[in-house]
This record gives structure tokens, sequence and C-alpha cells, in this order.
């Protein structure tokens, strides 16, 4: 079930009107049921796999807690993390490495004699992986309790609005939450069906709009020339942002309506000022759990520079890998690997703050657009659908300035620029202005009341509603 | 809760009272605009304005092929072409139903039958013609089809969801002067296009084993249950079968059958029945611009001898 599609919506009502009208104790049984009937609408039979992973943490979180020689703690771990990765090695990767071992044979004239799996990805796999992983690593570590109930475990991992793009949870913030009492409260419901909306805003005015016309061109990359290459590119750095964080905001905001504080996932990353500070913003959720469970226990910045360096590398490519099985993810892990380590290297020979506000202002802006560049740069690896398609983009992009060639989907074009201006006046004010022009909060009825029409109307009336999923559905 | 729920309700109450009027609006212009070729027709339809004695009907065979003005001079009679794009007999029978509704009833009826016709009526082709009569009352009857579902008829803007563009489209031409319709003239448009055989050549790619067509039983009750009706009605019903070209043919596989069928259902009902599709236009590809359709030049050939044809039919 797609968050844009008016069976959510219904979907929705129903279980939030179900979770209100319920005594409290009975309320994880609705949203576990829900969460089930939300993931099994996709492909009923995944639920199993969704199970398996389940009952092996489960059972691995109390074994774990009960443990007391820390061999046999670690042995638990190592074997409820063998589980969760195998999953996703299985599902995600074996064709990915099947068709590498195979192209290797082919060049010494042997036959591979593995199999390819046909088997569909399962929905959001490698979300709900690390959400199940962390609560292991967490109860290994004795940052949190065991989880006793099995149901409250399962709606942990399965809670529906983060089950299949996440945020990526800690069990410290979520499994309290589940055992809390959420009374009605209007401000929370209010503020969580705007917060809704806007995500919806994001998505089908803006990111579903965009997709079509960096559909066209990234999928005849050799059809266009560099200006229009250069605006899909930046279009589609748009594109992902509204995509995944308008289903963040939706996930977020249906969350709240029932009483859950979800974790921030993105912070405005495009006004970040240099790299680190994008991963400080971009999909939180996902880059403090690489930070947490893989560079800070790998060392982080406890060792030399030289094996940071290799550290951080490492973990970029990971995290590209974490996308999907395909080399363009490796190469964009591994650019944003880079960026980082060459930021890190040339940080002490960076010019320090300016001294008057214009200069700060000029330095920040200058900060602002390089990175934007930088970032937008290895995006082109990201939504090409081969590394060569890349490289021709890349190829093309020479030929900036030359007269653009728009095809199909100008018209698209030229409506998307009316959003993207209100997103960004939005995300500026948010970011500078935070106590200035709160039109969703304002005391003034008319203006709450009018903004909140008017988004309402601008979906209706610009909204792509036959778009594609989110992107990061396919994670 | 009690204060949301207040709220919720007076928020839905000022969203109608914005959405009726923009809705009505974006209705009245995507009604003279462009978005889908078939708005003019049903307007006509609609508005009573067409009271043709002559109607023909079918899907595009009919809408490409068969010229109300020709029909209007070789027998001085008044000539309306109902061809619906894509649609099938069932939807051509709908159509039908709903022109009686407002027009009066036509003394003679063209139906172009086809290897198509009696397919599966699943109507999901081309909706979006439908869209801004969703709210007039005779296209309530569709409401359980695929192709709509209930909340297009009862949240106002919601039925525009569908199609990107489709609202912005109307509203844009609400306030416009200019009526953007299609250019057909009383249902009807030739196409100048040529023969392509690279074209068929993908087609019978895709077709490795050839052209398969069945008769549905939905469809054929319904045509055999419109054929009484005409018969109860008077109107005279004639069947005719237009040119296809023969390399086609060849690779239809329940051709004879289907065909078959038709003649049948003439000599049951008496029905005259007029076959061109052993007619020597089909042997030259210079006629079509497709393996459906004839082009201009072939319309002008074949409703010159039609329309000679059933000069002792018509009068």
């Amino acid at each position: 079930m797609l968050f844009n599609s008016i069976d959510f919506v219904v979907f929705y009502i129903v279980v939030t009107t179900l979770y209100f009208a319920c005594p409290y104790k009975f309320r994880w049984i609705v949203l576990l049921a829900a969460s089930c009937y939300f993931y099994m609408d996709f492909v009923p039979v995944y639920i199993f796999i969704l199970g398996f992973t389940i009952i092996i943490d489960y059972f691995a979180g109390i074994f774990i807690e009960r443990a007391t020689e820390p061999r046999h703690r670690k042995m638990l771990l190592a074997a409820s993390l063998v589980a969760n990765i195998g999953v996703l090695a299985v599902f995600k990767y074996f064709n990915f490495i099947n068709l590498n071992i195979d192209i290797l044979l082919t060049k010494f004239n042997y036959h591979n004699p593995i199999p390819y799996l046909s088997i569909l990805l399962p929905i959001g796999l490698s979300f709900h992986t690390f959400q199940a992983m962390s609560y292991t690593i967490e109860v290994y570590r004795g940052n949190q309790r065991a989880e006793k109930h099995f149901g409250i475990y399962s709606l942990y991992v399965m809670f529906y609005p983060q089950l299949v793009a996440g945020p990526i949870e800690r069990p410290q913030n979520i499994l309290h939450q589940i055992h809390s009492k959420h009374p009605f409260n209007y401000d929370l419901m209010v503020s969580g069906l705007k917060m809704m909306l806007w995500g919806y805003f994001k998505k089908l005015v803006i990111a579903d709009r965009l997709a079509i016309f960096v559909s066209l061109v990234y999928n005849h990359p050799k059809s266009y020339n560099g200006t229009v290459v250069l605006i899909a590119s930046i279009f589609f750095a748009i594109q992902i942002y509204c995509d995944f964080s308008g289903y963040t905001d939706i996930a977020i905001g249906c969350a709240k309506t029932m009483g859950f504080d979800l974790m921030k996932n993105f912070n405005r990353p495009y006004f970040a000022i240099n790299i680190r500070d994008f991963w400080r913003r971009w999909h939180i959720s996902l880059s403090t759990w690489f930070r947490d469970y893989l560079y800070k226990p790998l060392g982080g910045n406890q060792v030399s520079h030289g094996r940071q360096y290799l550290i951080l590398f490492f973990v970029f490519l990971l995290s590209g890998i974490w996308h999907g099985a395909n080399y363009t993810y490796l190469i964009w892990g591994a650019l944003h690997g880079l960026y980082l380590i060459i930021y890190l290297i040339i940080k002490p020979c960076l010019p320090g703050k300016s001294q008057n506000a214009f200069g700060a202002a000029l330095m920040r802006t200058g900060n602002i657009l390089v990175t934007f560049t930088i970032v937008t740069f290895a995006w082109i690896f990201f939504r090409a659908n081969s590394v060569t398609d890349a490289f021709i983009l890349i190829r093309n992009l020479r030929s900036v300035g030359a007269r653009p060639i728009y095809g199909a989907g100008t018209n698209s074009l030229l409506h998307s620029l009316i959003p993207i201006i209100i997103l960004f006046m939005v995300e500026y004010k948010t970011e500078y202005l935070p106590q200035k022009f709160n039109f969703f909060t304002s005391p003034n009825t008319v203006v709450r009341w009018g903004s909140v029409m008017l988004l309402i109307f601008l979906i209706l009336f610009l909204g792509v509603f036959d778009g594609p999923r989110f992107i990061y559905f396919q994670f | 809760m009690k204060r949301f729920i207040i709220n919720l309700f007076i928020f839905l109450c000022i969203y109608l009272a914005f959405a009726y009027p923009l809705q009505w609006m974006a209705d009245a212009g995507l009604k003279k605009s462009d978005f889908s070729n078939e708005y003019k027709e049903w307007d006509d339809i609609t508005k009573s304005r067409i009271n043709a004695d002559i109607i023909i009907q079918g899907s595009s065979k009919a809408r490409l092929q068969f010229s109300p003005k020709d029909f209007e001079q070789g027998f001085k009679l008044s000539t309306y072409n109902l061809g619906m794009d894509g649609q099938h007999f069932p939807m051509q029978k709908w159509r039908f139903d709903v022109y009686l509704k407002y027009n009066k009833k036509p003394k003679y009826i063209i139906q172009v039958i086809s290897l198509h016709e009696l397919l599966n009526p699943e109507i999901d082709f081309n909706y979006t013609q439908f869209i801004p009569y969703l709210n007039e009352g005779f296209i309530k009857r569709f409401g359980g089809n695929s192709f709509l579902n209930d909340l297009d008829f009862y949240i106002p803007l919601y039925k525009y969801c569908h199609v990107t563009g489709m609202m912005e489209s109307g509203l844009s031409n609400f306030f416009r002067k200019r009526d953007n319709r299609n250019y057909k003239y009383k249902g009807f448009r030739p196409s100048p296009l040529h023969w392509r055989d690279d074209d068929f050549a993908a087609y019978k790619k895709q077709n490795p084993h050839g052209a398969d067509f069945y008769v549905d039983p939905v469809a054929y009750s319904q045509f055999v249950d419109f054929i009484k009706t005409c018969k109860k009605e008077k109107i005279d019903l004639i069947l005719v079968c237009p040119p296809t070209p023969v390399v086609f043919q060849n690779m239809v596989i329940h051709r004879n059958d289907i065909m078959k069928a038709y003649q049948n259902l003439s000599n049951k009902f008496g029905l005259k029945y007029l076959d061109y599709s052993k007619d020597t236009i089909c042997t030259d590809t210079a006629m079509f611009y497709n393996f459906n359709h004839l082009n201009t030049r072939g319309v002008a050939i074949f409703d010159k001898q039609l329309i000679n044809d059933l000069k002792d039919e018509i009068k």
C-alpha cells in the first residue's frame, strides 16, 4: 500500500479511528494487525521473512540479556546479525554477486553453475532489517532491556508508518512509546496531519512532477545535451529530497497523530555548508546507524588519520551498497566517502568565519553552493540506470551552455518551478527565520486554515497522482 | 476529540464551498478543451443537438471511415457518426442509449462490425472523456466499472486526480474564449497518414502466431439485444464490415468464425449485411494507414461505393 494512494488514506482513517476507539491495552493489537495488513498489501508471502527475523531477534534479545558469559552474549549477537544480514544477502545481493561471478568466470571460459534466484525484493527490507539489528546491538550493549512481550517487539519492527522506508528507529526511542498510553491529543493530531499534508505536497507536487522530466533525460542519456542534463540532475537532487523527505514527513506525521514521536530524518540538507554537515542533515537515521554501529566500533576518530579515512571510505561504500546491489550505488557511496576524506584533509586550511555579516553570508552561500554541486554530481550515479549511462551523462555535461533540447515534459517542468520556489522559501524560513511567517501555526485562524486549504488545492491542482512509488521503497 | 471533530467538520464545509465551484469551472473548461477527443460529441449528444436520421455506430473503424457529409449528400438525410475510439460494442451500445435519452430515435443505424466489436466489454480506455460528465446523471450507471470508483462521484475534485494535468487543463480552458475541441465533422475525421510497412512488420513480430480474436458471450448477447431493440423500435439496422487489408486478414486466426457469427445474425433477423472485407480495395495497402483503418484516400473511395450500395436500402 503506497502512501500516495487513496487506499492508504482510507486505511489511515480506519486504523487511527480504531486505535483511539480501543482501550489502551488493546491498541498494540490494532497497530500490529494494521501493520501486517499494510505490509502484506505489497507481497503477502514476504510477511514470513519479516516473521523469521522478528522471531530470531526477539529470542536473541532475551538470551543475550540472560547470558552471563561475554562469549555467549557475543555468539548470540553474531547469530542474530548473521540471520539478518543473511536475509539481506539472499534477497538483495545474491543475484548481484552471482552476476559478477558469472562475468569473471566467463572471462576465463568457465561456466557459472550457480543459478539465479527469481525473487522479488521484499519492500523496505534494508530498513526493517537495520532496525531489527539495532535492537539486538543495543540489548547487547546494555543500553536497552530485552522486550519480553512478543507482540510489542513485533510492533517495534513492523510499526506501519516507518516499516518500509524508515526512519530507522532505535529501540530506546520507540519501545517505551509503544508501552505508553497515548490519549487523544488535539495539538498532536493537527500538527501530525499538517506534517502529512506537507509530505504529500513534496511527493505529489514536486517529486513526481520532476520525475517526469528527470526520467525522460536519465532514460535516454544520449539524447540530451549538457544544459538539459544539468537541469535534470539538479531536478533529481530536488526530486529525491522531496520524495524521501516527503515520505518521512507522512510517516512521522502519521505516527504523531497517534501520539508517537519518530526520530527526525531530514534537516534541510541542501542548506548544508559542507559535506559533513550534509550527512548530519540527510537520512539522519541511516547515517547515525552507520556511525553508531559501524564507524565508531571500527575505531571512528580515535585512530590514526589514515585509518580513520579508510574506515570512513569503507562505511560509505557499505552505505552505497545498502541502497541496492548495483555499481551505481557503490560509486555514489565511494564518492561521498572521498568527499568526506578530502574535507577532513583540507579542513585545517579552510578560512575561518568572516568578521562582518556580509562576508559571513557570502561565505555561507558559497559553501552551500559548493556542497550542493558535489552532492548533485554524486546523485548522477545514484539515478543513472547504469555506470555507462552515468558516464555518458557526465560527458554530455561538457556541452553546458548549448541550446537546451526539451522533449515531452517541458510543461511539467514549468509547472514545477512554483512548488520548488514555495519549498525553498519554506526551507529558508525554517533554517534562518524559525520564529517568523509560521502560517501553519499562526494564531490567526484565517491565516492558519487558509494556508492549509491552499496547500490542499495546490496538491489537487498540481499533483501527479499516477506517479511512481517512493524511490526509497525499493531499498 | 470533540473540538477536533467540530473543527474538521467546519474545515470540510469550507473545502466543499470552494471545491464545488472549482469543479464546475474545471468541468466546463474541459468540455471545450481537447483533453479528450470525444468532448464535442458528448456535448452534442447531451445537449440534444444531433437528432439525426442516420446514425453511424462503431469503434474507430466507424469514426475514421464513415463520412456523415457524404451520407448527407448521398441520401439527403441528416447523419451523425457516433464512432468511439477503442471501444467495443457494449460501450457503443451504452453511448447509443444515452443518445436516445437526449435525441430522437434515428431511422437508420449503420452498425460497423469488425473483429474487435464483440471482444471483452471491460471499459478502461480513454476514460478521460467521461470525467467532466460524471456529475450529470447519465454516467452514474457506470459507477461500478473499473475505470471509476464511487469517490470520483462524491468527493469534489477527486475525479481529476487519476490523470495528471486534467484539472489544470480544465481551469485554464475555462478562462479561454477559444474553443479547443476537436475538428471532427459530426464525429468523423479521416486520417491523412500513409501505410508503413515497418509498422505492420512490427505488429506481425508482436504476434508471431497470428492475431487472435474471439466472441465474448456478454458482448454477443448485448449485440443480440440491440438488434431486437432496433426491430422493436422499427429502426433499420444495417451491418457493415469495412475493408481491412488482406495482409492483416491472412494473419487472423479465428476470422471466419467471427464473420460467420455476424452473417448468422443477419440471416436470423433479416438484416442487411454488407461485407467489404473481400473487396479489391483490401489488396491495396496504399488505401490504408494501418491494418485496421483506411486513410483519407481509401475512405473517399469506400464511402462512395457504400453509399451506392445502400441506395435501395436508405430512402
